[in-house]
């Protein structure tokens, strides 16, 4: 997948737990999980909410990497 | 050549060809059984010893199965209780670990369902109170599944707070996927679409084997009927489905 994430640092940096981010967004647990391990993409609307409650941009969090097999 | 006219070629072409392989499988089918009677060899069937053997069957893919399935459910909802709610690895494992126990319980409804109308089909014919043996599988496999799904359910509920539903509620898929988030529900959208190619799949080839034996066997036309019943649902449900989301009636 081409996007990379920070998700997990940036969660850490917060103090905050995967439920709690999933509360604060307005998501679950498991799709926080789901991002951090890279099995998802979120939409465009919850990759706004992440990096506002991270404080930071959304390329801060997210890194599009271009993929040398497309 | 016009477009049209080459495509109609190429139709043609795919259709006869199709046509021709089925007729050479039909053919050598038919040569390689020849003489086979199957209602005639059915009859001859020992209808109490074949009555016994699917619900041995029946016994092994409905009740052994959701043996297993609660063995499971007991060490994962036992683990479950361990969580610290910090350790994400351990309860994503968790998590991971409840599709095989879901796993069973869905499948052994079905052999359920169908190896009781199987069994109960030569003991009718034989000893018709020898029935109330598959019955007696049917019903306690039908309320072991009723139980461990809901108790699957509960221990989905309290691992992820926000997800709604109850197995028993008629309503529970409709509950349960308005409580999913975006990820969850591309999950659920993703696993119906490619379950729907399967079931498409399948359709074609086993409408084209019942067509055959049909033929050969003399196994009526109630299969074909039945398959056609099926496919024609599924076709016309994914369409239904798909109409409504272009236009956001959901």
């Amino acid at each position: 997948m081409p996007l990379k994430n920070h998700l997990k640092e940036m969660r850490a940096r917060l103090g905050v737990n995967q439920a709690e981010m999933g509360k604060l967004a307005g998501t679950s647990r498991q799709t926080i999980s789901q991002i951090e391990r890279g099995d998802y993409s979120p939409s465009v609307t919850l990759a706004l909410k992440l990096a506002k409650i991270c404080n930071v941009k959304v390329e801060d969090i997210f890194e599009y990497e271009e993929d040398n097999n497309e | 050549m016009s477009k049209n006219v080459k495509l109609l070629l190429k139709a043609l072409a795919v259709v006869l060809v199709m046509f021709a392989l089925g007729y050479v499988m039909g053919r050598l089918l038919g040569k390689g059984t020849k003489g086979v009677d199957l209602p005639a060899l059915l009859k001859k069937v020992d209808n109490e010893a074949a009555g016994i053997l699917l619900t041995a069957a029946h016994l092994l893919l409905t009740i052994v199965p959701l043996i297993c399935a609660s063995g499971q459910f007991y060490c994962l909802n036992k683990a479950a209780a361990k969580w610290d709610g910090e350790d994400e690895d351990f309860i994503d494992d968790i998590e991971e670990q409840l599709n095989a126990p879901m796993k069973l319980v869905s499948n052994s409804q079905v052999f359920n369902f169908a190896l009781f109308f199987c069994s109960a089909y030569f003991f009718i014919s034989s000893k018709a109170w020898y029935t109330l043996i598959p019955t007696a599988v049917f019903l306690a496999g039908a309320v072991w599944q009723m139980v461990l799904t809901e108790k699957l359910v509960t221990l989905e509920k309290k691992l992820n707070p926000e997800k709604q539903g109850s197995a028993f509620d008629p309503k529970f898929r409709k509950k349960w996927i308005a409580s999913c988030d975006e990820a969850q529900k591309q999950i659920i959208w993703r696993a119906g679409f490619e379950g729907f190619q399967k079931g498409s799949t399948a359709c074609v080839v086993v409408m084209m084997l019942a067509g055959i034996f049909q033929f050969v066997f003399r196994t009526g036309i109630l299969p074909v009927i039945c398959l056609g019943a099926v496919w024609l649902i599924m076709n016309n449900a994914y369409m239904k489905a798909a109409e409504n989301l272009e236009r956001r009636k959901q």
